[in-house]
């Protein structure tokens, strides 16, 4: 794999000109060159409309996929995922441990279009089922991510926000840590009331950093993977994480068997923190990884299957928007400056996706899920899409879109 | 004309300008040690507002000697995130303006924080009619300790914060005139020297990349203040006051800490910040 | 002939050039250096002691105008701003010190031999500049303070309207002992002694009625003379930039009559037209760490370039910035020292004061670091509009983490002395006559 962990491109090796723009480091040198991005992104989004045609077929089958092996140019690919298996699955593309696309609850029998802006480099695909083997995704560099890759605006503006949200990231570990201590303890009590009540805190704890956890596709799983990616269901051997605990608190309604998946859990937890903060995110992802958890709402999870025991869904939306207008804050001074229409159009959105939820707010917390009607389910799905359509705004109006 | 050699080499920009000279940090690696910094701030101000709640709470029972004890251990988390409390100026002044600020003195209706409790405590030795202040500085502490996790840290500021501090011992701490009532100035100069430390150790790999040298220089520095202080540290851990500290001392110290402030003053420049 | 250059006192001739005597003085000098007869041998080297020369030392201003001097006209080399304390007691006291300190004024800044009194006496003059004082382009200008307006000489109702005690900014850490006062004196001259000199009499000639609160003195450096077509440039500060670029043209009558002098007809009081107010800033550097900042940054906080002295979208001091073409300050920092101190909109054109400032050197702190900073001087009609609007925008600019106000006043500049039948101060005592209460 030549391209670095964080998706970027290899470092030239004279550092000269990289200094240069990172010493006139200034948003003016950013607004630029990103001016001149959107315009040549513009022009490229004509021409590749034009080639509409193009795209990559995949199918996954019940072991594994077809092609196994794919090569594409780098910038904007088209993905047709043909789900031949018999449940439903997830596809990702990972360079190295970290997400850079997913789509996630592809119907057996149907197919989806994934989109990736992908540079050059190496990549796995995953097949299905958690237990098939990988494919592989090889994407060669063209002379538009040549170029674009030299004309790359200056990350000194970026330093600011990237690491005011490795601090979120740290303090909300945190938070996620102490709440599953707290469930933990619950379990160990044998007392299952107070183990449901502790379930809802620590899945919001793990939603608020859900975008950038999902980057870490094993550890993720681990964590938050659902009953179907297992070849035996709720009865696979490795079925645990959230939704293992949520399945025997809620649909068993017992604590039995519980204590070693919570400290998996917790092992696990511990692990996340670890490596969020050892893995760094390149400035695009930032806004895409948002966008991604957006669309996850508007496209699968309103239909309620992600917490399909507990119901507690409006309580994982709500936090996901929490981490989404963390990042948008984050991003707003520089945002501000370039581009005030975007900013807007955020802002609306989110709003308007807040007000939804806020609309299922109870006591003390949110309707379950079950009792969420389909219109209104319809209307969380509508205000997630044109959030995440919104938050696709941001590289773009940052010069970060690349092609 | 006829060029120099020099012009000529720089005109086909095959001889590398000072400014080229630096080996770049590629600006994404200092988003690490930038929030590491911001953890290390936020992990001293909580402390701070522990301490500092735990030093009002003796001055409103009127327990005078835990009070001063309590003086010079609650500055110092203060005194390590000078920097970054520097850029609330009202709130620095409020906290932590000494009496040369304010045109009346100690009798200024706006000369408050811990050097006006300091005046009472160690000046007049009371703690009487201290509550309103205590008060206000607990209310100033929390105030700061909400706007520094409302804050994006430049990246600039905290890099350019290890400079920040040596400037502030080399113009306030060498004299002993920050704490002039109580003599605790040698547990500010500590404080100030550790802050200034830790953002050096927190960018030490991409400051390597640059100039190993610098670094060795720098720490070699810090070493020669640490040892100087560490003759005045006290069997509990604190400080004696700055009149035991001997002239000699105070000499030894100054060649050290004002070259440390010339060094630092290099650091963004070396990281490609400005 | 013996050559006189190592062991025998200055010869006559050496003395006269020494003098410099007028315009006579000067050719006698111009010609030695000619090689004409007169010297037929080229001046043998100097000696350690002997005195520097100057050929200015007869330079000298009109003391007599509308106005005092020491204001529009060129700032020379050295300067002293001294506060005092009026010590009289009464009116009449009061008149005595003016009428005295007008005399001292006229002879000092005009310049002359110093009458000679019976040598078991202490000399009148100080002797520094020779027993012929000679005016080396002295000017004295003498303003009053608010204290001086309490109830001690009834001048209570003639206050101008603008007058006030200075109250501290922000970032101001005064001392009282560098502050305020009844009366300040304002020393101009080529060299720090004839100031000296100056200060000297007038301390000496009036023991009961002046104390001298605060002084402090300053100097700006000298440059090459201008060559042909080369326009002025204005000398720099302490920071190592020019300092008075953007000051308004002090040439132009009409311009210093709308911001410098208070008008007849305004409403200040009558006694007050064609005075100004004074605004003195003692504001230290800190100059080690100025030193230690990266050179973009210094030009950033000041928004010039250091060399020249252009603004940053230009390339000479004279040149205006254009802030119309840098709304969101990319070129010109908005929190720039120069954009704060004037925003160049319609409205901040009624802001401008007249810059007059010297550079000080003063001592040594305990912390072992240089006592230097701006003997900041300004003038202006109104000093609410000037100086005070001025320094409140420029409130918590980046250029404040380098400096330090300790001291300085606000006071009033008195109207001039407009011929010898007047003196300076007396149309301030005429006006509060009617208003006072007989002894």
């Amino acid at each position: 794999m030549n391209s670095t962990a964080n998706g970027l491109p290899p470092k030239k090796a004279k550092p000269s000109r990289a200094l240069q723009f990172a010493v006139a480091g200034s948003v003016v040198l950013m607004i630029a060159a990103g001016a001149m991005f959107y315009f040549a992104s513009q022009a490229a989004q004509k021409k590749r409309v034009a080639n509409a045609g193009n795209e990559t077929v995949v199918t996954i089958n019940a072991k594994s996929c077809e092609p196994n092996s794919i090569t594409v140019p780098a910038g904007k690919n088209a993905f047709r995922i043909v789900n031949a298996s018999d449940r439903a699955v997830e596809w990702e593309i990972l360079d190295g441990v970290l997400v850079v696309e997913e789509r996630e609850n592809i119907v057996p029998g149907l197919s989806q279009i994934i989109n990736a802006n992908l540079q050059p480099g190496d990549y796995a695909i995953t097949c299905g089922l958690l237990s098939n083997p990988r494919g592989t995704l090889h994407v060669t560099p063209t002379a538009e991510s040549d170029a674009a890759a030299k004309a790359r605006p200056s990350m000194v503006a970026f330093i600011g926000p990237l690491s005011e949200y490795r601090v979120y990231l740290s303090t909300q570990s945190s938070a996620l840590i102490r709440t599953v201590n707290d469930l933990q303890q619950a379990i160990d009590s044998g007392n299952l009331a107070q183990a449901q009540k502790a379930y809802a805190p620590a899945r919001a704890a793990y939603q608020r950093i859900a975008p950038a956890a999902q980057r870490l596709s094993e550890l993720d799983n681990a964590i938050n993977a659902r009953a179907d990616y297992y070849e035996k269901r709720e009865q696979d051997a490795g079925f645990g994480g959230f939704h293992r605990l949520e399945f025997g608190l809620f649909s068993q309604k017992s604590v039995d068997g519980l204590a070693p998946v919570v400290q998996k859990l917790q092992a696990d937890i511990a692990s996340l923190k670890q490596q969020l903060l050892a893995q760094s995110i390149a400035p695009e992802q930032l806004a895409s990884m948002v966008v991604r958890n957006m669309r996850s709402i508007a496209e699968v999870r309103s239909n309620g299957e992600e917490e399909r025991y507990s119901h507690l869904d409006v309580n994982g939306f709500a936090a996901n928007l929490e981490g989404t207008r963390k990042v948008v804050d984050l991003l707003r001074p520089l945002l501000t400056k370039t581009s005030g229409e975007v900013l807007k159009k955020i802002d609306t959105a989110s709003t308007a996706l807040d007000d939804q939820l806020l609309m299922l707010k109870t006591a003390d917390g949110f309707k379950p899920y079950d009792q969420v009607s389909t219109e209104q389910r319809q209307q969380i799905a509508d205000k997630a899409k044109a959030l995440a359509d919104a938050l696709d705004g941001i590289d773009p109006a940052l010069g970060l879109s690349g092609l | 004309m006829k060029k120099s050699p020099l012009a000529l080499l720089l005109t086909f920009g095959v001889l590398q300008t000072s400014m080229s000279a630096f080996a770049a940090t590629a600006p994404l690696d200092l988003v690490t040690p930038v929030s590491d910094y911001k953890i290390y701030v936020t992990e001293n101000v909580d402390t701070l507002a522990a301490d500092t709640q735990k030093f009002t709470d003796a001055i409103k029972k009127g327990d005078l000697a835990a009070a001063k004890k309590l003086f010079p251990t609650t500055r110092l988390s203060y005194e390590s995130i000078e920097p970054i409390a520097e850029l609330f100026s009202d709130l620095d002044a409020s906290i932590d303006s000494r009496e040369d600020d304010h045109e009346n003195g100690v009798k200024a209706d706006d000369f408050t924080g811990f050097h006006r409790l300091e005046y009472a405590l160690f000046s007049q030795n009371t703690t009487k009619d201290q509550a309103v202040f205590a008060d206000k500085l607990l209310a100033d502490v929390k105030e700061l300790q909400s706007r520094i996790a409302d804050m994006t840290f430049p990246p600039e500021k905290v890099v350019g914060g290890a400079a920040a501090l040596m400037e502030e011992v080399a113009a306030t701490k060498l004299s002993g005139e920050e704490d002039r009532y109580s003599h605790t100035d040698l547990y500010d100069f500590q404080g100030n020297v550790d802050g200034s430390k830790k953002i050096v150790d927190l960018f030490k790999p991409q400051l390597e990349q640059s100039d190993k040298a610098f670094v060795a220089k720098v720490e070699k520095n810090f070493a020669t203040v640490d040892k100087i202080l560490a003759k005045y540290k006290t069997k509990d851990g604190g400080y004696e006051t700055y009149d035991k500290v001997k002239e000699q001392d105070r000499k030894a110290l100054a060649g050290p800490v004002n070259t440390l402030a010339e060094d630092l003053s290099q650091m963004r420049g070396k990281l490609g910040l400005n | 002939m013996k050559d006189d250059s190592n062991n025998s006192p200055i010869s006559t001739d050496r003395r006269r050039v020494l003098l410099g005597l007028g315009a006579a003085g000067a050719a006698v000098a111009g010609a030695s250096l000619t090689g004409n007869a007169f010297a037929a041998t080229p001046p043998a080297p100097a000696q350690v002691t002997e005195a520097p020369k100057s050929e200015k030392t007869q330079d000298h201003n009109e003391f007599h105008g509308i106005h005092q001097s020491g204001i529009v006209n060129p700032r020379p080399t050295a300067g002293m701003m001294v506060s005092f304390d009026v010590l009289a007691q009464d009116r009449e006291d009061l008149e005595r010190m003016f009428r005295t300190l007008n005399e001292r004024i006229a002879f000092l800044m005009t310049g002359g031999a110093v009458p000679q009194v019976d040598p078991k006496l202490p000399p009148l003059d100080s002797g520094i500049l020779g027993p012929v004082v000679t005016p080396d382009n002295l000017t004295i200008t003498v303003s009053v303070g608010d204290s001086l307006f309490d109830d001690r000489f009834g001048l209570e109702s003639v206050k101008p309207k603008r007058l006030q005690r200075m109250v501290g900014f922000p970032n101001d850490a005064l001392e009282a002992d560098c502050c305020h006062g009844d009366l300040s004196i304002q020393f101009c001259s080529n060299a720090p002694d004839s100031n000296i000199h100056a200060l000297r009499d007038i301390v000496k000639n009036l023991p009961d009625l002046l104390l001298v609160r605060w002084k402090q003195e300053g100097t700006v450096p000298a440059q090459a003379p201008l060559k042909p077509g080369q326009a002025p440039e204005s000398a720099r500060n302490f920071l190592g930039f020019r300092d008075g670029s953007a000051n308004p043209d002090s040439n132009n009558q009409k311009t210093m009559n709308e911001l410098v002098w208070v008008q007849p007809g305004s409403d200040e009081p009558a006694w007050a037209a064609n005075g100004s107010y004074q605004a003195v800033r003692i504001i230290r550097n800190f100059v080690e760490r100025w030193d230690r900042t990266p050179l973009q940054e210094q030009e950033a906080i000041f928004g010039r370039v250091k060399t020249t002295g252009a603004p940053m979208d230009g390339k000479t001091e004279a040149d205006v910035p254009d802030y119309h073409k840098d709304p969101e300050g990319k070129i010109t920092k908005l929190d720039s020292h120069i954009r704060l101190a004037n925003p160049r909109t319609a409205e901040s054109q009624r802001n401008l004061i007249l810059r007059r400032p010297f550079n000080y050197s003063n001592g040594v702190n305990k912390n072992g670091q240089l006592d230097m900073g701006l003997l900041f001087i300004c003038y202006q009609a109104d000093l609410e509009k000037g100086f005070i609007t001025v320094q409140t925008r420029l409130n918590g600019e980046p250029l404040e983490e380098y400096l330090k106000p300790i001291g300085g006043g606000y006071f009033f500049t008195l109207p001039g002395v407009v011929d010898r039948n007047d003196f300076i101060g007396r149309s301030l005592l005429a006006a509060s006559a009617q208003t006072t209460k007989t002894a």
